[in-house]
C-alpha cells in the first residue's frame, strides 16, 4: 500500500548536453544547419536487445518505476495503475505486449508516461537510451522481417549511424486499449 | 460589432430557452392540477401568464410558429379565466398536446434546428374549436397584440428611465435642466396614459397626476433652496418605484461544468486531507508527546472539519429538489391512466428532498417505468376495486426522504399486489429460470424476477407494457447509480418499490477490504452488513457455498474468485472468515474477503481512456498514503459471482498446510549470486524453495504457499525489503514466519528492521555458513515455540 513519491528529476535522464554534442558533431560533418522539420526527435529505449523510439512530442515524462496497483480483468500486458500527482495512469509492460517475455523490474527500468489524444498511459521499458535526432529522409517503411506480433505497432524504421531504431505507432498502441472485451 | 450582436442574440435566446423550459415544465403540473380544480382563478391566471410570457418573448425573437401556438393557448386560457367557457377533458387534451408541441419547438431551437418546420396547424385547429367566434387569428390581430405589448414595454422603459433620472438627480441636485426635462417627459407619458385609458376615471386621474406634479414641483423648488429636500423627494418616488421595482434576485445561474470543476477540486482536497491525517497519525505513533506533532494533529483535525464543511457546501450547491422530477408525474399518471382506462390518483410527498443534479437526471426513467407498471399491473379496473371493497379510485404515492447519505424514493400503490407463485410460473414458461431455482426461490427473489430482461406477465403487448424491457431499465439505471431496489408486496393490498440511492456520485463512503495481496473499496451504499463466521457456518446447497444468516440463505463467493485473482490463493483463516453482504438492485450475496480494513471516504477517479469498461471495477481512488485502490462495481461483481462455482475451502490456509509436505523457504532478491547460494543450501537441508524477483511476485507466492522462512533482499524493487517484510507479516499465515533480511551493500537501518519485525540479518556475499546458522536458529525457535 505504500507508494514512493515519483522522482521527477531523475538526473540519469538529463541528456540535453549529449544531444547538443551530437547535433554539433553532425553540423561539423555536414557543414549544414539542422532544420527542425527535417528531423524527428525521438526518445530511444531498449526492450530486450532492440532499440525502439517514441516521438518526443508524445512523451510527457519519464519516471523511475513506482508501486502500481494490479487491475483485475485487464489484458496480460497491463501491469496495473499508478498515481501520478493525483492522476490515475495505467502502466503497460511493453515487453509482454510485444511478446518478448516478462522480465522483472530492474534498476534501469523506467516508465515512459505518454500523453496523446486524451490517452495517458505509462510504458514500462527495460532502459532509456537517449533522445535521438532522426533525419526524416532516413525513415523507411516497416521491413518485412519484423515479427507479426508487433508489426502493426510499428510506424517505420529509422537509420542511425551504426544502428537501427524501430519507431512506434502510438495511435495503434493506445487505441487498442487494455480492457478485456 | 456584428459578431458581438450575434453573441448577444445567442445569449438572449439561451435565456429565453431556459425560461421557456421552466415555464413549460411548471405548466404540465399546473394543467393537471387545473383539471381537478378548474375554478381556481389564481391557477388560471398563472397558466395564462405563462403562455403570455412565452408568446411575448418568442414573437420578439421571431419564432413565428411558437408565437402563433402560444397566442392561441393564451386565448383559450383567457376565456377560461373569464369563465366564458368551461374546461373539459377534450379541451385539456388539446391544451396538453399543444404544450407538448411547444416543448418540441423549444427542443428544436435548442438543437439548432429550424423551429418553423414544426407543424402547429393541428394543435391550432384543435384549440380554435373552443374559441367559437374567431376560428383563426388574423395577422392584424397579431400585429395589434404585438403593438400593445410594445407600448406596454415602452411604458415600462420610460418608467425605468424616470427612475434613473431621479437617481441621477439625487447625486447632482443642481442639474435643474435635467429636472425640467424629466418632468416634461413624465407629463408626456402621463398624457399618453390618459389617451390609452378611455374611461371615466380619466378626470380623477388627471387631477391626481396634476396634484402629484404640483407636489413634486413644490418639492423641487424646496430642494433648490435646501439640499436636505432629498428624503422627502424619495417619498414621492415610492409609488413609481413600487410599480417597476424588479424583485432582487437571490439566486444565480451557474454553469454545471463550473460546479463539476469545483467538485473535482474538492475531491483533490479530500485526498490531500486523507493524506495529511495519515501522516499526522504516523508522526504521532513515532514521536508521541512531541509538541510539534500535537500541533500537527490539531491542524489535521481542523482541516478535516473545514474540508468536510466545504465538501458539504459544494455538494449542496449541486443539489436540486427531487420535485424537479416528481412534478412531471401528475402528467405521466394522467396520460397512462387515461390510456388504460383506469382511475388513478397520484400523491407526491417529500418533493423538496434534495439530491445531486447528476443523480436526479438518472432517476426519471426508472420512476416512469415503475409508475407505469403500478398503473398497468398494480391498480385494478374500477369494477374490480369496488368488488374487492377498495375505494374506486386507485392511489399511488410517490415519496422521497433522506436517510443518512442516501435518498429513499418509494412508490406505493394500493393495487392487487404481486403473486410470487404466478411470477415464478411465468418465468418458468419463458425459460428464464429452472424448476429447481423456482423451488428454492424466496418471496423477495420471486419479486426480483420482474427485473429480468424479457420477463413480462402481460397477456398481450400494449403500447405501455408487455414487452418485458421496462423493469430491466429500472434495474440497470439504479445499478448505475450504485443504488438498491427493494420490493415489498402483499397480495390484494398493493406493492411498494423502495429505491435507495446515494446522494452524490463523486465522493462516496466505502468499505476497504483486503483480498490476497490487493485492497479494494466497496461502495458502502451496496453493503448491507459484515459478519465474521468460521468454516463450520458455511453450508453447501447444490454444491454451492451458502450462509444461513438469520432467516435468509445467502450465497457465498470469495471476492478473489469473482475478480479472477483468486487462483490458487490460500489466504483465508478458517476460524475468522469475513463476509461482506452486498446488495445490488434486488440481489443479495455474501463476498468473502481476507480482511476488513475499515471505512473511508473516497473520491472516485476514472481509470482513463485506455482502460474502459473493465469488468467488476468502476474506478479508482487515491488513498492517504498515495497508493491507488480500486473501487468495485458491485453490480458486475455480483453478476460474475452468481455465474461461477467455487469452493471456498480451496482458499483456506488449512488447505495449503495439508498440501505441504516439506518445509519451504522463499527467497526474494534480484541478485543471482544471493539466490543461488541460499537455494543450494536450503535444498540440501530438505526445503522446498520458491524464488521471487520483486515484492509483487513475492506476495503472490506468499499467498499461494506457506513457507517457514523468508530471505528478503533489502534492495528489491519496487518498495524495498522493509516494506515487503511488513506486508508478508500481514498475511494471517505469516504472523510467526522467520524473516531474514539480506543486505547486499553492507548497510541496514536498525530501526526499520525492528519496525518490520525482521528476525535476522545476513550480508552478501552469502556463505553456506550464514544460511546454516540461520536455519539452526530457526529450528531452535520452533522448538521454543
Amino acid at each position: 500500500m505504500v507508494a514512493k513519491d515519483v522522482d521527477l528529476f531523475d538526473k540519469s535522464l538529463s541528456i540535453a548536453a549529449e544531444q547538443e554534442e551530437e547535433i554539433a558533431r553532425q553540423q561539423k560533418k555536414t557543414d549544414a544547419i539542422i532544420l527542425k522539420d527535417e528531423y524527428e526527435q525521438v526518445v530511444g529505449f531498449m526492450l530486450k536487445d532492440e532499440l525502439f523510439g517514441i516521438d518526443i512530442l508524445n512523451v510527457e515524462e519519464i519516471i523511475k518505476p513506482v508501486d502500481y496497483t494490479h487491475v483485475p480483468n485487464t489484458k496480460e500486458f497491463v501491469l496495473g495503475v499508478i498515481n501520478l500527482r493525483g492522476k490515475i495512469i495505467p502502466i503497460v509492460d511493453l515487453r509482454v505486449k510485444f511478446g518478448f517475455g516478462k522480465k522483472p523490474i530492474g534498476s534501469e527500468s523506467r516508465m515512459i508516461v505518454i500523453s496523446m489524444n486524451d490517452f495517458n498511459v505509462g510504458f514500462m521499458v527495460d532502459k532509456i537510451e537517449k533522445v535521438y535526432y532522426i533525419e526524416k529522409k532516413s525513415i523507411e517503411p516497416t521491413p518485412s522481417n519484423i515479427p507479426q506480433t508487433i508489426e502493426k505497432y510499428v510506424k517505420g524504421v529509422g537509420k542511425l549511424q551504426n544502428k537501427i531504431m524501430t519507431l512506434l505507432n502510438m495511435k495503434e498502441l493506445l487505441e487498442e486499449g487494455g480492457g478485456l472485451n | 460589432m456584428a459578431a458581438e450582436n450575434m453573441e448577444e442574440m445567442e445569449e438572449i435566446i439561451q435565456d429565453f430557452l431556459v425560461e421557456a423550459e421552466e415555464l413549460l415544465e411548471e405548466l404540465d403540473e399546473d394543467l393537471v392540477k387545473l383539471e381537478s380544480e378548474s375554478e381556481d382563478s389564481d391557477l388560471l391566471n398563472k397558466i395564462f401568464r405563462a403562455f403570455h410570457t412565452i408568446k411575448g418573448s418568442s414573437s420578439f425573437l421571431g419564432f413565428e410558429k411558437l408565437t402563433h401556438l402560444t397566442h392561441r393557448l393564451e386565448d383559450v386560457l383567457n376565456k377560461l379565466r373569464k369563465f366564458e367557457i368551461k374546461l373539459n377533458s377534450e379541451m385539456m387534451d388539446a391544451i396538453l398536446s399543444s404544450v407538448d408541441t411547444a416543448k418540441s419547438i423549444i427542443d428544436i431551437i435548442k438543437e439548432g434546428g429550424d423551429p418553423e418546420s414544426v407543424d402547429v396547424e393541428g394543435n391550432i385547429a384543435a384549440l380554435s374549436k373552443f374559441l367559437e367566434e374567431k376560428p383563426e387569428i388574423s395577422d392584424e390581430e397579431l400585429i395589434e397584440a404585438q403593438k400593445e405589448e410594445i407600448e406596454e414595454e415602452e411604458e415600462l422603459e420610460q418608467q425605468q428611465e424616470e427612475q434613473q433620472d431621479e437617481k441621477k438627480e439625487k447625486k447632482s441636485d443642481e442639474e435643474i435642466e435635467a429636472e425640467i426635462e424629466r418632468l416634461l417627459k413624465q407629463r408626456m407619458e402621463e398624457d399618453r396614459k390618459k389617451r390609452e385609458a378611455k374611461k371615466k376615471q380619466q378626470e380623477e386621474q388627471q387631477k391626481k397626476q396634476q396634484e402629484a406634479e404640483r407636489e413634486q414641483q413644490q418639492q423641487e423648488e424646496e430642494k433648490k433652496e435646501k439640499e436636505e429636500g432629498a428624503p422627502k423627494q424619495q417619498e414621492t418616488k415610492k409609488p413609481v418605484a413600487k410599480k417597476s421595482k424588479p424583485i432582487i434576485e437571490q439566486t444565480i445561474r451557474v454553469d454545471v461544468n463550473r460546479l463539476d470543476d469545483l467538485m473535482n477540486l474538492v475531491g483533490e482536497l479530500v485526498l490531500g486531507k486523507n493524506r495529511l491525517v495519515s501522516v499526522a497519525q504516523k508522526a504521532e505513533e513515532k514521536f508521541e508527546g512531541d509538541d510539534v506533532v500535537e500541533e500537527l494533529s490539531g491542524v489535521a483535525s481542523q482541516i478535516t472539519l473545514v474540508t468536510t464543511d466545504l465538501q458539504m457546501g459544494v455538494m449542496k450547491t449541486r443539489m436540486v429538489q427531487v420535485g424537479k422530477v416528481f412534478n412531471k408525474f401528475p402528467r405521466v399518471v394522467r396520460d397512462i391512466s387515461k390510456e388504460l382506462n383506469k382511475n388513478v390518483e397520484l400523491i407526491i410527498e417529500g418533493a423538496e428532498t434534495e439530491l445531486d443534479k447528476s443523480v436526479v437526471e438518472e432517476i426519471n426513467d426508472p420512476l416512469v417505468h415503475i409508475i407505469r407498471n403500478a398503473i398497468d399491473h398494480g391498480i385494478e379496473p374500477s369494477e374490480e376495486r369496488i368488488k374487492a371493497g377498495k375505494p374506486e379510485k386507485g392511489k399511488i404515492v410517490l415519496s422521497a426522504y433522506h436517510e443518512g447519505n442516501y435518498i429513499i424514493i418509494e412508490t406505493t400503490d394500493d393495487g392487487k399486489g404481486m403473486d410470487p407463485e404466478f411470477l415464478k410460473k411465468k418465468a418458468l414458461e419463458k425459460g428464464l429460470i429452472t424448476e429447481t431455482e423456482a423451488r428454492q426461490m424466496s418471496k423477495e427473489e420471486a419479486f426480483g424476477l420482474i427485473f429480468k430482461p424479457g420477463f413480462s406477465t402481460a397477456q398481450k403487448v400494449s403500447n405501455i407494457s408487455g414487452r418485458g424491457v421496462g423493469m430491466d431499465v429500472v434495474k440497470t439505471n439504479i445499478e448505475k447509480l450504485n443504488g438498491i431496489i427493494e420490493i415489498k408486496s402483499e397480495l390484494g393490498k398493493g406493492s411498494k418499490f423502495i429505491l435507495k440511492i446515494p446522494l452524490t456520485l463523486a465522493i462516496i463512503q466505502a468499505l476497504l477490504v483486503k483480498v490476497t495481496k490487493d485492497y479494494f473499496a466497496i461502495p458502502l451504499v451496496s453493503v448491507v452488513e459484515t459478519v465474521r463466521i468460521s468454516k463450520e457456518d458455511i453450508n453447501k446447497v447444490e454444491n454451492k457455498d451458502v450462509l444461513r444468516l438469520r432467516d435468509s440463505i445467502i450465497p457465498l463467493v470469495y471476492l478473489g474468485d469473482a475478480l479472477g485473482i483468486g487462483n490458487n490463493k490460500k489466504t483465508i483463516n478458517s476460524k475468522e472468515i469475513y463476509v461482506v453482504v452486498v446488495a445490488v438492485a434486488e440481489k443479495k450475496i455474501g463476498l468473502i474477503v481476507d480482511r476488513l480494513i475499515g471505512r473511508e471516504e473516497v473520491v472516485i477517479k476514472s481509470l482513463g481512456n485506455y482502460l474502459t469498461n473493465i469488468k467488476s471495477i468502476s474506478g479508482a481512488t487515491i488513498m492517504g498514503d498515495g497508493s491507488v485502490t480500486l473501487i468495485l462495481d458491485v453490480a458486475s461483481v455480483v453478476n460474475e459471482a452468481s455465474n461461477i462455482t467455487t469452493n471456498i475451502e480451496d482458499h483456506m490456509i488449512d488447505h495449503a498446510i495439508s498440501e505441504k509436505k516439506r518445509p519451504a523457504c522463499l527467497i526474494i532478491s534480484t541478485q543471482d549470486s544471493v539466490k543461488q547460494s541460499i537455494r543450494e543450501y536450503a535444498k540440501e537441508a530438505g526445503f522446498d524453495v520458491y524464488v521471487a524477483y520483486n515484492d509483487k511476485e513475492a506476495l503472490d507466492i506468499a499467498s499461494e504457499h506457506i513457507v517457514d522462512i523468508v530471505f528478503v533482499d533489502l534492495n528489491i524493487p519496487i518498495n524495498g525489503g522493509y516494506v515487503l517484510a511488513k506486508l508478508i507479516r500481514d498475511f494471517p499465515a505469516y504472523k510467526n514466519v522467520y524473516i531474514v533480511s539480506v543486505s547486499t551493500d553492507g548497510t541496514y537501518d536498525k530501526e526499520k528492521l525492528h519496525e518490520s519485525k525482521i528476525n535476522d540479518i545476513i550480508f552478501a556475499p552469502v556463505t553456506l555458513e550464514d544460511v546454516e546458522k540461520v536455519l539452526k536458529k530457526l529450528s531452535n525457535e520452533i522448538k521454543v515455540a
